[in-house]
């Protein structure tokens, strides 16, 4: 059924206060980052498998048989998260699981100072580089920085960042791509001037 | 010429080094959530603006573009305008800050491009000399003058009855197989020596009639004055879609610039540009397509409430520049395909009430063998009489209104009454005006010679004439003219209008000329 936005941003607020709370409580910082991840994969999962959303929001299931749904297809996730996910399912809130993670990942830089950092690189990062980007960020935000790594063998080289929703992109296939509009123009303004 | 030596190439390599920037940008990310018929939902690109190029970027690295549609709370509607099918969902998309540009240049001429402005005819690359984005605000009132040049068509009843002028925006409307391309390809042909560029603009058609249509051209040589771009049948909506507003950008390089490239100014004329857009019922389709596909809501015949103004935005950008704007022109063709003749459904009678006039094609007149199948009551030119040529308004400013006339008198007299002699000959002159006007594909007639032949008519030539020999007549009769009265077409040249002496001397010589003129009957 759908309801005002009012009513909407007050359970996206509620979902994610409970899970930032019942996971801090349990099992600190380590807990939050993980299940963070874990929620991040479910959404990710849900995008791409239409069967799976079709299943919960089936009407002639009920509630606890969604529930269920949820703890079995993500077995090996986070309990508590797992929990979080099988309520809304059970209340048809699923849609709203992408604002929910939005609004965890702000509460756990607003209440808990922990800022993710989706860091690709063309090779494996060090722990000279790790400690520069978590000093950096830390400069910058006043946050702890937790790196989310990946490995980008289309970059070529150099480094990209993701961070609060803003990319930073220090690639070298972006720095030619720059290059490459720059000449180009130039290219363009000195046949224009001749 | 510039020398080139190792100094200047070495500075100037240093140059454009120097220009390069190194800093890190840093952009807005989002997330393809959905995608599917050439539309994604994004998440996360709260900073969006409306018409931003987003970029995406597909698993395997490539990168395809789109273009940013709708900007809700929470999602960005977006159209993807390459290779729809390598984006999948949870790809990330970047915005650019810029708007959707194209390519642009005089390399562009002779050739056959996408809405991207990337060739599709296999003759290579084009190097751009500039870019221009497809969305353009169009020219306030006071960058503007009104239209005064003739846009010479070719064709008699259109230049008659129908001018149309510089910067102006003529509608071509008609149910399908009327003839409502040709017009439009008769025009770009007649506008060779004309200095003037043409683009055609193929929207929703089949591949291989595009095809036919640049042999067409290239036949009769226009191609080195026209562009083509072509978003076939086969091309994804969103292209379908931005393929007018592409033409009108490549339009605009030529008219806001002058011959060297260099913006256009009261001492470096603009150039004049003929657009033609075939058919923007298609893109009006294809719209709906995207609009319906994106959720907005729809309105009358399921096309969104913005329509409207997604056609009067492009037409707005034909324009007659002022003086101090190089006095260059933006002269459009709009064409549209109209269903069983209705002209009251929803796109006709938009595009209709946008445009400076339409030219209506109709089937019956068409299989009546009245080619072009003009429907001279109906059709109209709101602003080209001031541009007409001063001998063309002498001679045919009541054409339009005698066959109409004679149109009414022909409906009445098949009731079958006895006709009075005056009645009689009115109808005569009727039925050989409008066999004059008959006139067939790819054979553009000189404007003086269009005034001549109706001068003939008017003069009552042609009243004796079996009406199956009037074409005849008019096409032998200005093959005579052309050599034996070359010096009266000068004259006319220079006057550009008939005087008694001149309308005495051509009566003269069409006189001599139909003397030695054999009909069939005799």
């Amino acid at each position: 059924m759908k309801t005002n936005r009012l009513v909407d941003n007050k359970k996206i607020e509620f979902y994610a206060d409970a899970l930032a709370t019942a996971l801090h409580d349990n099992g600190g910082k380590d807990d939050l980052v993980t299940a963070r991840e874990q929620l991040r994969f479910i959404i990710r999962y849900m995008r791409t498998k239409p069967e799976f959303i079709a299943a919960v929001h089936d009407d002639s299931y009920a509630g606890d048989v969604k529930n269920g749904l949820i703890h079995n297809v993500f077995a090996d996730f986070n309990p508590i998260l797992l929990d979080v996910v099988g309520v809304m399912a059970e209340r048809n809130d699923i849609d709203l699981i992408s604002r929910v993670y939005r609004r965890f990942d702000e509460i756990l830089s607003e209440k808990y100072d922990l800022v993710t950092v989706d860091v690709q690189t063309y090779v494996e990062l060090n722990d000279d580089l790790r400690d520069l980007i978590k000093n950096k960020v830390k400069n910058e935000l006043g946050k702890d920085a937790v790196l989310n790594e990946r490995i980008n063998k289309n970059m070529l080289g150099g480094i990209i960042m993701s961070v609060q929703g803003k990319r930073i992109d220090a690639s070298v296939r972006a720095q030619l791509d720059r290059a490459r509009i720059v000449l180009k123009k130039n290219n363009m303004e000195v046949k224009a001037s001749d | 010429m510039t020398e080139i030596t190792a100094s200047a190439i070495d500075a100037n390599l240093r140059a454009q080094l120097d220009s390069l920037d190194t800093k890190v940008e840093s952009r807005e990310v989002g997330t393809v959530v959905t995608i599917g018929d050439g539309i994604a939902r994004i998440e996360g690109l709260k900073d969006a603006m409306q018409g931003e190029l987003l970029e995406f970027q597909a698993e395997d690295g490539r990168i395809v573009y789109g273009l940013a549609q709708n900007l809700e709370e929470e999602e960005v509607g977006a159209v993807l305008l390459g290779d729809v099918t390598a984006i999948k969902e949870n790809d990330q998309v970047k915005t650019t800050g810029r708007l959707v540009e194209i390519p642009v240049g005089k390399n562009f001429l002779g050739r056959v491009v996408n809405p991207l402005g990337e060739p599709i005819d296999g003759k290579g690359p084009i190097e751009a000399d500039s870019t221009r984005p497809i969305e353009f605000k169009a020219p306030g009132v006071h960058e503007r003058k009104p239209v005064h040049q003739p846009m010479q068509t070719g064709i008699l009843a259109v230049d008659s009855m129908i001018p149309i002028g510089r910067g102006q925006r003529e509608l071509i409307i008609g149910d399908r197989q009327t003839g409502k391309t040709s017009i439009a390809i008769d025009a770009i042909i007649n506008q060779k020596g004309q200095d003037m560029v043409c683009i055609y603009v193929a929207i929703g058609q089949k591949a291989s009639t595009v095809a036919n249509i640049v042999e067409t051209l290239e036949k009769h040589g226009a191609m080195d004055y026209t562009i083509i771009v072509s978003a076939t049948a086969s091309d994804a909506a969103p292209l379908q879609y931005i393929a007018p507003m592409a033409g009108a950008a490549l339009g605009e390089y030529f008219m806001y610039n002058g011959a060297d490239g260099k913006p256009a100014s009261a001492e470096n004329p603009g150039g004049h540009v003929l657009c033609v857009y075939d058919d923007l019922t298609k893109q009006a389709v294809a719209y709906r397509q995207m609009s319906l596909t994106l959720r907005r809501p729809p309105g009358r015949e399921a096309y969104p409430g913005d329509i409207f103004y997604l056609h009067s935005r492009l037409l707005e950008r034909a324009v007659k520049l002022s003086d101090e704007n190089g006095a260059g022109s933006l002269t459009a063709l709009p064409i549209i395909e109209t269903q069983a003749g209705d002209v009251a459904a929803y796109i006709p009678t938009n595009v209709i009430s946008i445009t400076d006039g339409q030219i209506y094609l109709v089937t019956d007149l068409f299989f009546q063998g009245q080619r072009p199948a003009i429907n001279v009551g109906i059709s109209v030119s709101r602003v080209g009489g001031d541009a007409q040529l001063k001998c063309m308004k002498q001679v045919a400013g009541s054409l339009r209104l005698d066959l109409a006339a004679y149109r009414e008198l022909k409906a009445f007299t098949q009731f079958g009454s006895d006709l009075d002699k005056a009645t009689q000959k009115q109808l005569n002159r009727g039925a050989r005006m409008t066999e004059l006007l008959k006139q067939g594909r790819y054979v553009p007639m000189d404007a003086y010679e269009q005034a001549v032949a109706i001068l003939a008519g008017n003069q009552g030539f042609l009243d004796d004439l079996p009406v199956e020999d009037v074409v005849r007549f008019r096409t032998e009769m200005l093959d005579d003219l052309r050599v034996s009265a070359k010096d009266l077409f000068d004259t006319l040249h220079q006057t550009n209008k008939f005087d008694d002496e001149l309308e005495g001397k051509f009566h003269d010589a069409i006189a001599r000329f139909k003397t030695s003129f054999a009909t069939t009957q005799a």
